[in-house]
């Protein structure tokens, strides 16, 4: 990954390369928070990139907001330290709604409303190294449109080109479904890494990818074996994965215990209701990540 | 598609447009979901798709989310054609999640068309508005046909504090060295109407803007009206190289070299000439210069008061525009006019038998 820069006549955009004012906030073209870029100086080494991937209406806000809240509370001996104020707003607006029974607004397709975070992330108890996680929310159909004309938003690619890892999130619930929507998004996903990373032949890719079957309390058998799972219900990203990717590894993860549905009278659309959270699998992807880093 | 071809039309030629049209909103199909470019034209490029996609507001992004509310966005698209949005509210979003559905419903016009619409974003949005009808197409269609428009000549009468607040921003257009983010308006469509009419055409033709819609820095529009939200707008415009401008507490600036004209155009909309306004400046197709303009407007003042005036006035008022030279074929056109009603002037004022009065000299010594 490039090291970040803060020149004397001004700040570099850790994700775009783009020159800013020194004084500026934000990138002035793809809207990183350029606090990571000086925060990221101050440590002197090179912050890792964590990119979470995934369709409209995943569930990456949700899985990003309980992830960070997690990271915080130190569980599986964690310990992360939000570097800024801004790291916490993602995992405070998931935690605050999900309190209230709702879900958080979705992520709008506006890049400067996007949330960032940046953890300094290590082992407690043990002599790890300290890592720089950066983690942006990404609006999914920033990420559709993107695929489906490259360059549209250029901060995917340039996200996914500087990432040390990708979490791919994937709906279970409807792949187990029937659907085959989450099985071709996550194709197209990995297509569009596989011609980023422009390899010799034969040569698979070595950014690791952890796939993500999200809302697999739909689909129990999920969790006893996310690679059968895959196999049988997403062939089309198994192959993929198999013919392309050097370090690939499936999770099941769910976040709500139950769910109520509300409708009015005159109302055509079902407002979902989560009733309470039960978190299940949500560390162990991210834990992978940091292994392979 | 008649893309960055010089425009050679009259602007005001026919009044009926055909032009494509695109949609961006949220509504599910079985491929897509989420908010996306949902219908267009089939002559839409990749490109053109593309920025009309990194440019469209998505939810939360309209400011008036009520029944009959509507924001609009105008901007050029590398391809030379101009893209104008109507945005408004169209129902709950089916995910439950994304609160009010903003629908964007837009025209993509050829340079040649837009000039029919005299360049104004405003006229364009109040002939989509009434191609549309009022109910937004929130249906999946592989393609949209090619839409046809009406340009009418709207009506423009304004509250005093609306024309104050267009004065102030005109004259912050032509001095401007950063993106404007305009907050303090109540009625944000008419200062805009206001502010078109006494732009110059080579100045409406490069305009960026949006109104209704939140200010964006990914939009990189060059004028934003953003609503009564000063707080939110502050924020973005503090972090983003954008100067934020209230109208209702702006201080007033320093003198500029468009003062008069845009003095001139004050005069008008007070006057309730905004229409005839309107035709003047479509026809100052020059990049905007303070001189050249303060001689237009002394020149339509004086075109103005020569009709009821004096012979000492009539002679002071030729002799200020004896030697002017013409800067573009209206300065031109005006000067021959001028020139016209003052001969006629003239006449009038031998034929009262005004005896006493100094008999001034028509067109210098020409």
């Amino acid at each position: 990954m490039a090291v970040t820069f803060a020149t004397t006549s001004g700040t570099t955009c850790l994700i775009c390369d783009t020159p800013n004012p020194s004084e500026a906030q934000s990138c002035k073209e793809c809207s990183a928070p350029l606090a990571i870029v000086r925060d990221a100086l101050a440590q002197d080494r090179d912050p890792n990139l964590v990119s979470i991937m995934g369709d409209s209406n995943v569930g990456k806000t949700v899985y990003l907001g309980f992830l960070l809240d997690m990271l915080s509370q130190r569980a599986h001996n964690f310990e992360a330290v939000p570097k800024g104020a801004y790291s916490v707003d993602l995992a405070q607006i998931v935690i605050s709604h999900m309190a209230h029974r709702m879900f958080p607004p979705k992520t709008a397709i506006e890049m400067d409303e996007w949330c960032w975070a940046y953890y300094q992330v290590c082992r407690r108890g043990r002599a790890s190294k300290i890592i720089d996680l950066v983690m942006p929310d990404i609006a999914g159909e920033a990420v559709a449109a993107e695929l489906e004309s490259p360059a549209t938003f250029r901060i995917i690619q340039n996200l996914l080109g500087r990432s040390s890892g990708t979490l791919l999130l994937v709906d279970a619930a409807l792949a187990a479904n029937g659907s085959a929507q989450p099985d071709f998004f996550a194709l197209k996903m990995l297509s569009y890494i596989d011609s980023m990373f422009t390899t010799k032949k034969r040569r698979k890719i070595e950014l690791p990818v952890a796939v993500v079957f999200t809302k697999a309390d739909y689909c129990p058998t999920c969790f006893d074996d996310p690679r059968s799972f895959a196999q049988a219900n997403l062939n089309r990203l198994w192959n993929m994965c198999d013919s392309r990717f050097a370090c690939v590894e499936f999770f099941a993860c769910s976040v709500i215990g139950s769910l109520g549905y509300c409708g009015g009278e005159n109302d055509d659309v079902v407002t979902s209701i989560p009733l309470h959270t039960a978190l299940n699998g949500v560390l162990e992807p991210f834990e992978w990540i940091v292994d392979q880093l | 598609m008649d893309c960055g071809s010089t425009v050679a039309t009259s602007p005001d030629a026919t009044n009926v447009v055909h032009t494509s049209q695109a949609i961006f909103t949220s509504i599910p199909s079985p491929i897509s979901r989420g908010y996306r470019l949902v219908a267009c034209g089939a002559d839409l490029s990749a490109q053109e798709k593309r920025e009309i996609t990194q440019r469209s507001p998505s939810h939360g992004n309209l400011l008036a989310v009520e029944p009959g509310g509507f924001g609009l966005l105008s901007y050029s698209l590398s391809s030379g054609r101009q893209c104008v949005g109507l945005t408004r509210p169209a129902g709950a979003e089916h995910t439950a999640r994304g609160g009010s559905r903003v629908h964007t419903h837009m025209a993509i016009l050829s340079p040649s068309d837009f000039l029919r619409f005299h360049c104004d974003p405003c006229r364009v949005i109040d002939a989509l508005r009434t191609a549309v009808g009022d109910e937004p197409l929130l249906k999946p269609l592989a393609r949209l046909p090619i839409i046809e428009l009406h340009a009418v000549v709207p009506t423009a009468d304004a509250p005093a504090e609306i024309i104050e607040a267009a004065r102030r921003l005109l004259a912050a257009l032509f001095v401007r060295t950063t993106r404007l983010a305009v907050v303090g308006i109540a009625d944000s469509f008419a200062a805009l109407r206001l502010l078109m009419s006494g732009a110059p055409l080579a100045l409406r033709r490069r305009l960026s803007l949006s109104s209704g819609i939140r200010l964006s820095q990914a939009r990189k529009f060059d004028l934003v009206f953003a609503g009564s939200e000063r707080v939110s707008a502050e924020r973005a415009a503090d972090k983003r190289e954008i100067k934020l401008f209230d109208c209702g507490s702006e201080a007033p600036s320093a003198a500029t070299p468009f003062d008069r004209w845009v003095a001139f155009c004050k005069r008008r909309w007070m006057d309730g000439r905004t229409a005839a306004l309107d035709r003047l400046s479509v026809r100052l197709d020059q990049e905007p210069r303070g001189d050249p303009l303060s001689r237009i407007a002394s020149l339509c003042d004086d075109l103005d008061a020569v009709a009821s005036a004096s012979a000492a006035q009539l002679a002071e008022r030729l002799r200020r525009h004896r030697d002017e030279p013409a800067s573009m074929p209206v300065h031109a056109d005006l000067l021959r006019e001028f020139r016209v009603a003052a001969e006629s002037r003239r006449s009038a004022l031998e034929g009262e038998n005004v005896e006493d009065a100094p008999r001034p000299a028509v067109g210098g010594d020409r």
